[in-house]
């Protein structure tokens, strides 16, 4: 917990402006975007230099404080849910491009820049940042570095991983490491690999480097739409089979274009039972190809509607009904709660379906709204959170969707993280043996296990209580050792 | 195919108990880089081969460690596709394991990314005589700590990995190569107009006064590409397996070679210290084979770099740091894999 000792320690190395502890200068910061999780924080530490990230680290490791890092608070999966006896420390001040090198073509920024600002940043160039989450408005490139976030270009493109070069990272004692940079590699182990998506518990990232690329000369968008969604997913495979890379692969179910159709009349075939949009980028001639090859695909899979866009104007009304999808869930329920497990591309069809069933089981709708070329689901349960038996059953819902995926060889979470949210399905997806390794990993950053409690990693006790210590991958080893 | 992971993982208890260290070997075709104490015994992978599960439409293939990397091009190029990061086959002796525990990639690095990004999820012993499996088949994947790329690159000092999934690309439809007589200066400014555009360009290689390029993708779209260059004559793209094998004329000799990655965006002054010796520049330049006539070596320390002495070179590297060495013994608290290499 916070003591007056901890906190005179604060005052007299921040500013007091940048430190909040009045209960109404710290509700704002009681949730990221998994609203249903809240909790209020000890103290708000607003930081406005790297200095101010260092003491706060201090203090926390001295006085053996639990530390949550925060960006902008746009997470879905409670990553950045505060700890009410800890410090919620807010990166989204830092938010300069500290470097823009059109010559290396990287970017070097302080995490509380913002997705967008980069690409922005970048254009003069014309260069771009190329992970883009539906939030990158607002998400801070610190909160993707520790969600290691996707978007809807991931499959040409790669994740956050993919396109963060280097990092400087404080550690709870005080260490700063600088791991990668410029060059394409380094000596000595990965631990740009291990920090990129350790959701805040290995230290906290106070500068990043980008790559950039150059924007694509042409961008098309195609559409088309089917009568049925195993088509709609066996077209996918094919598209991916025949040797075609899309920027884009995304699809949207009944429901979903119903839903955007209902919104903003975006010109999607309703009644079709499944919408498929496929992004191809690239040089005049490399476009060309791609999409003579795809249309053709797409004709033989039997879609009911092709439409081609060829220019910006064109790609970005056909690209409307996807990004409107989750507003327009919006006014279908009063809640929805997002899933994010993945699937191997050909599970496509019978996870959908399965899908559809536990909808009928549980009494609740849901629409699905994903990025089909990297097999990443967004289900979209609708339910009304002012009735517990709905809350409950979303919940359930939920789960079972993500069993299901790690069932047909998939995992629980393609790009949100695991957070608070999906913790216990962690328990599912690795054995103990599996988990105790993360917990090692963990305590050679952070023994205290004061950064971010509580989220990502289960503890195996937890596992054990729910009764979901998964053994199916073969008996634990050294069974004969107690491990509680 | 038998599955003999209970074989390894019973070869690793057994050392566990007893207490000896071992060297992790596949196919020994980068032994000449390890620094693995010699006299340790041997635990070889090689018999560990074969694909697991390959489905094509997902650009997905599972194959055990010791299965070689011709092999699986064979297997992939059936369905034209490919491991993008082109690891060094040696002769066709390398293997899977091998390239991912050395984090080697091939001369198209800058644009297909490197081992690590293409390693989706992997099996493997740690130092408690664990089977684990972290990662998966997937494309999008963030759920724990990415253990799979951490051990790309960890030169077998964390376990010993069993299997891996990896991420393949479509071969490109062509592949072609020019030559343009150039000047190291030329060459770069060449390099840096590619930098700030789309095209196909897949490799780059300065050596002798020549730039090579590759251009890779449809056809047309390479055709395209290859007109707008001027004085250029059209050479066999089979250089850049010779290149990646080090079997390329620069490669054949025994002079002391030194292996220097520079910062992307290299300038032609970062180059200048290095002129009047023999060098060969791929990954635009930033990737650069040095051979010296003696074991002296010039002053790397100009720009920011990391060196390796590759054969009949040394290079003291900073000692490692504390992290590190926490991390070799989270995986590996008795200290059996790979005795004498340190990270």
């Amino acid at each position: 917990m916070i003591t007056e000792f901890a906190l005179a320690q604060l005052y007299a190395r921040l500013p007091e402006h940048a430190i909040l502890t009045k209960r109404h200068q710290k509700e704002p910061f009681e949730s990221d975007a998994l609203t249903a999780k809240k909790e209020l924080p000890g103290v708000v530490v607003l930081a406005e230099t790297v200095e101010h990230i260092q003491s706060t680290l201090q203090i926390c490791n001295e006085c053996d404080i639990p530390l949550v890092t925060r960006g902008a608070g746009t997470g879905l999966s409670g990553g950045a849910r505060p700890h009410h006896e800890g410090i919620l420390l807010v990166l989204s001040k830092l938010n300069q491009v500290v470097e823009l090198d059109p010559h290396a073509c990287t970017a070097t920024v302080q995490p509380g820049t913002t997705n967008l600002a980069i690409s922005n940043a970048a254009k003069e160039y014309e260069l771009f940042y190329a992970p883009d989450p539906s939030s990158q408005v607002a998400c801070s490139i610190g909160g993707n570095v520790a969600e290691n976030a996707g978007g809807v270009h991931c499959l040409k493109y790669g994740m956050t991983l993919h396109n963060v070069i280097g990092l400087k990272v404080l550690t709870l004692e005080g260490d700063e490491l600088v791991l990668g940079g410029k060059s394409y590699d380094w000596q000595g182990y990965d631990f740009l690999a291990l920090i990129v998506g350790s959701e805040g518990m290995l230290g906290v990232v106070t500068e990043i480097i980008v790559k950039l690329l150059p924007i694509p000369a042409v961008r098309h968008v195609l559409l088309a739409g089917f009568d049925e969604v195993e088509i709609a997913g066996q077209c996918v495979a094919g598209i991916i089979a025949a040797g075609i890379v899309p920027a884009g692969l995304e699809m949207m179910d009944e429901l979903a274009v119903r839903a955007a159709e209902d919104f903003a009349q975006v010109g999607y075939p309703r009644g079709a039972k499944a919408v498929l949009l496929c992004e191809l980028d690239g040089t005049v001639a490399e476009v060309a190809s791609a999409e003579t090859r795809v249309a053709e695909l797409m004709k033989r899979f039997d879609a009911s509607i092709i439409e081609l866009a060829t220019n910006a104007e064109q790609c970005e009304q056909l690209w409307l009904g996807r990004k409107v999808a989750f507003p327009a869930a919006g006014r279908m329920a009063t809640d929805f709660y997002c899933m994010d497990g993945t699937i191997p591309r050909h599970q496509i069809g019978p996870v959908l379906k399965a899908i559809a069933r536990m909808s009928q089981h549980y009494k609740l709708g849901v629409m699905n709204v994903f990025h089909a070329g990297d097999g990443n689901l967004h289900p979209l349960i609708l339910y009304d959170s002012s009735k517990k038996s709905q809350r409950e059953a979303a919940e359930k819902f939920g789960a079972e969707i993500l069993e299901h995926c790690i069932s047909v060889g998939g995992t629980i979470t393609g790009e949100h993280g695991v957070g608070v949210e999906k913790i216990d399905q962690m328990c599912s997806q690795f054995n103990a043996a599996e988990i105790d390794q993360f917990h090692r990993l963990r305590d050679v950053f952070d023994v205290s296990r004061n950064m971010n409690p509580g989220k990502a990693i289960p503890t195996l006790a937890r596992c054990s209580e729910l009764g979901g210590m998964h053994v199916h991958r073969g008996q634990l080893p050294f069974p004969e050792l107690s491990r509680f | 195919m038998p599955d003999d992971h209970v074989r390894l993982l019973d070869a690793v208890r057994v050392a566990l108990t007893q207490q000896t260290p071992f060297r992790i070997v596949g196919s020994g075709s980068k032994t000449f880089l390890s620094h693995a104490d010699r006299t340790a015994s041997l635990l070889s992978t090689s018999d560990h081969t074969g694909v697991i599960e390959y489905r094509p439409e997902e650009l997905v293939i599972t194959v055990r460690a010791g299965t070689t990397l011709a092999e699986l091009r064979r297997i992939t190029a059936e369905h034209g596709q490919m491991w993008a990061c082109d690891p060094p086959e040696f002769g066709g002796r390398g293997t899977v394991g091998g390239a991912i525990a050395s984090g080697w990639c091939g001369p198209g690095r800058p644009w297909y990314g490197s081992v690590r990004d293409s390693l989706l999820g992997i099996q493997m012993i740690n130092g408690y005589g664990e089977l684990l499996r972290f990662g998966g088949k997937v494309m999008k994947n963030v759920a724990g700590f990415d253990v799979s790329r951490l051990l790309a690159g960890s030169q077998g000092t964390l376990g010993v990995i069993l299997s891996a999934s990896l991420k393949l690309l479509p071969e490109p439809e062509v592949s072609r190569t020019i030559a343009i007589p150039c000047t190291l200066e030329e060459s770069l400014e060449v390099i840096k107009q590619y930098a700030r555009k789309t095209s196909g360009l897949t490799g780059t290689c300065f050596v002798r006064d020549v730039l090579y390029l590759r251009f890779s993708g449809f056809a047309s779209a390479v055709d395209d590409e290859i007109r707008t260059c001027a004085r250029y004559e059209e050479v066999d793209s089979q250089m850049w397996h010779e290149i990646r094998d080090q079997t390329h004329p620069f490669f054949v000799h025994d002079d002391p070679l030194w292996r220097v990655s520079y910062p992307r965006g290299t300038h032609y002054r970062d180059f200048e210290h290095l002129l009047g010796n023999e060098y060969l520049a791929e990954w635009n330049g930033s990737l650069v084979w040095l051979t010296t006539r003696s074991s002296s070596h010039p002053d790397f320390s100009v720009v920011p770099h990391s060196v390796r002495g590759f054969r009949n070179a040394k290079y003291e590297n900073p000692t490692s740091s504390k992290y590190a060495s926490r991390i070799k013994h989270a995986f590996d608290p008795q200290k059996i894999f790979n005795p004498g290499v340190v990270i």
